[in-house]
């Protein structure tokens, strides 16, 4: 358990520099991004493309594709800016418009590519070693492991897919994530139900593991 | 509770989304049950596992390369939707006041074209002038010449020769041919035909004793004749103004 704790110190989430930023700061910068500043714009971009990105990655069935899709969601929020009110959260409806556009791309891009550690790797992916003092061995068994999971994701049906990547990845509440998602709040546990149950289950396919 | 239902309720509890009321009963299982114990635990390392491909993305450098490509992508469709706009607003002033004056010719010259009216050309009708341009029309066009002259001199239709379109049907094509044309070079005659000159009615005659004489109330008989021989209008009338 100890080990497991300091992994979650490792990874942990990188605070988003939205948090650096007051909220009458965001509220000047969105009216001014709506006046057409476009280095106002690109600031909100930087406060939150991380985030936008990460969800993008999770939820895209091509993780190569995670550019031009955060790409085109700055282009979307840009046109539809001048119809936000920027008293309100901007967040969640930056996560919906990536929800969206992450689903566009997939229905575009078809089926699934064959997932592996490459791909995991390529095109700028990084992933943490989640014991940095494992022997070799561990480490290989750890990334294994990390790799069933992704895997079990990413065979996840889309819904399932959003809610447990917003919920679980993203650490949004069970309320935010249906209203992203457009749906109730038992919908949305239901459906994180279903989908934990299959990535234990998928952890289960490691040698020395209980299905 | 069975074992089936406290793995659903496990898997909603090990992110606290477990409703309070459902929580004691859990516990109670999982208190009781080995084997949901160790799922429960299996989940939590499952989880804690999910959570550590969340710090997995893009690198920077992506991230760095969508938000220039974005910028640059709505910089490109400003400048553009500016640059047509200035560029026309940076022209001298004589082509704005050209396009203008352009615009409102056109205008106006289509607000006439539209305001006068059609068929207004004033034609004489005298035997003398039409024989004048049936000649003009012979000379213009002498293979037409005999239809023409056998259409315009008889001006009654012969069964052989018909001068409407569809009047009459022969069997030779040729003959069918020849009226059709003459009758299609008739036509602009034909229309001014269809428009003749107002009829002019003037009052023939008074004869205010046809009634009197009988002894009935005065009568006045007015004949009015109108320069249309179609044309023969009667109005009687009484000295009270009843007709």
């Amino acid at each position: 358990m100890a080990i497991v704790n300091f992994w979650l110190m490792k990874v942990g989430y990188a605070a988003d520099s939205s948090s650096e930023i007051s909220g009458e700061a965001v509220v000047e910068l969105l009216r001014r991004s709506k006046a057409g500043d476009l280095a106002a714009f690109e600031r909100i971009i930087a406060l939150h493309e991380r985030r936008i990105a990460r969800t993008a990655w999770r939820l895209l069935h091509r993780p190569e594709d995670v550019q031009d899709a955060a790409q085109e969601v700055y282009l979307r929020l840009y046109k539809s800016l001048r119809g936000f009110d920027e008293r309100r959260e901007l967040a969640p409806w930056l996560y919906r418009i990536t929800v969206n556009v992450c689903r566009d791309f997939n229905r575009r891009g078809g089926k699934d590519p064959e997932l592996s550690l490459d791909t995991l790797a390529s095109d700028g992916a990084r992933i943490e070693a989640v014991e940095p003092g494992a022997s070799p061995y561990e480490q290989v068994a750890q990334r294994q492991e990390q790799l069933l999971i992704a895997e079990a994701l990413r065979e996840l049906p889309e819904k399932e897919r959003a809610a447990i990547v917003l919920r679980d990845l993203e650490g949004l509440s069970t309320r935010e994530v249906a209203t992203i998602l457009g749906s109730t709040e038992t919908t949305v546990r239901s459906q994180i139900c279903r989908a934990r149950l299959k990535l234990r289950q998928a952890r289960g396919r490691l040698p020395g593991r209980t299905p | 509770m069975k074992c089936l239902k406290a793995q659903n309720l496990i898997a909603l509890d090990v992110e606290g989304d477990l409703a309070e009321k459902q929580a004691p009963a859990l516990r109670d299982h999982l208190a009781a049950c080995p084997a949901c114990a160790e799922f429960a635990q299996e989940m939590r390392e499952s989880q804690w596992m999910l959570k550590s491909l969340g710090a997995s993305g893009p690198e920077n450098a992506v991230l760095l390369r969508a938000r220039q490509t974005a910028l640059e992508q709505i910089r490109f469709e400003q400048d553009n939707r500016v640059s047509s706009w200035s560029a026309w607003i940076a022209r001298p002033r004589w082509v704005h006041a050209t396009a203008g004056l352009t615009v409102l010719a056109c205008l106006a010259a289509g607000w006439l074209a539209l305001r006068e009216p059609r068929g207004s050309a004033v034609v004489d009708e005298s035997p003398a002038a039409q024989t004048q341009r049936a000649e003009t029309r012979d000379k213009e066009l002498p293979g037409r010449a005999a239809p023409v002259a056998a259409a315009h001199d008889s001006n009654t239709t012969t069964p052989e020769t018909p001068s409407v379109p569809g009047a009459a049907e022969t069997n030779n094509p040729a003959e069918r041919a020849e009226p059709v044309r003459a009758s299609l070079f008739e036509e602009p005659a034909e229309q001014v035909d269809e428009a003749p000159p107002a009829p002019r009615i003037e009052v023939v005659s008074i004869n205010a004793d046809a009634a009197s004489a009988e002894g009935g109330s005065e009568t006045v008989l007015l004949n009015i004749a109108s320069s249309d021989p179609n044309v023969l209008l009667y109005w009687v009338m009484d000295d009270q103004g009843g007709s």
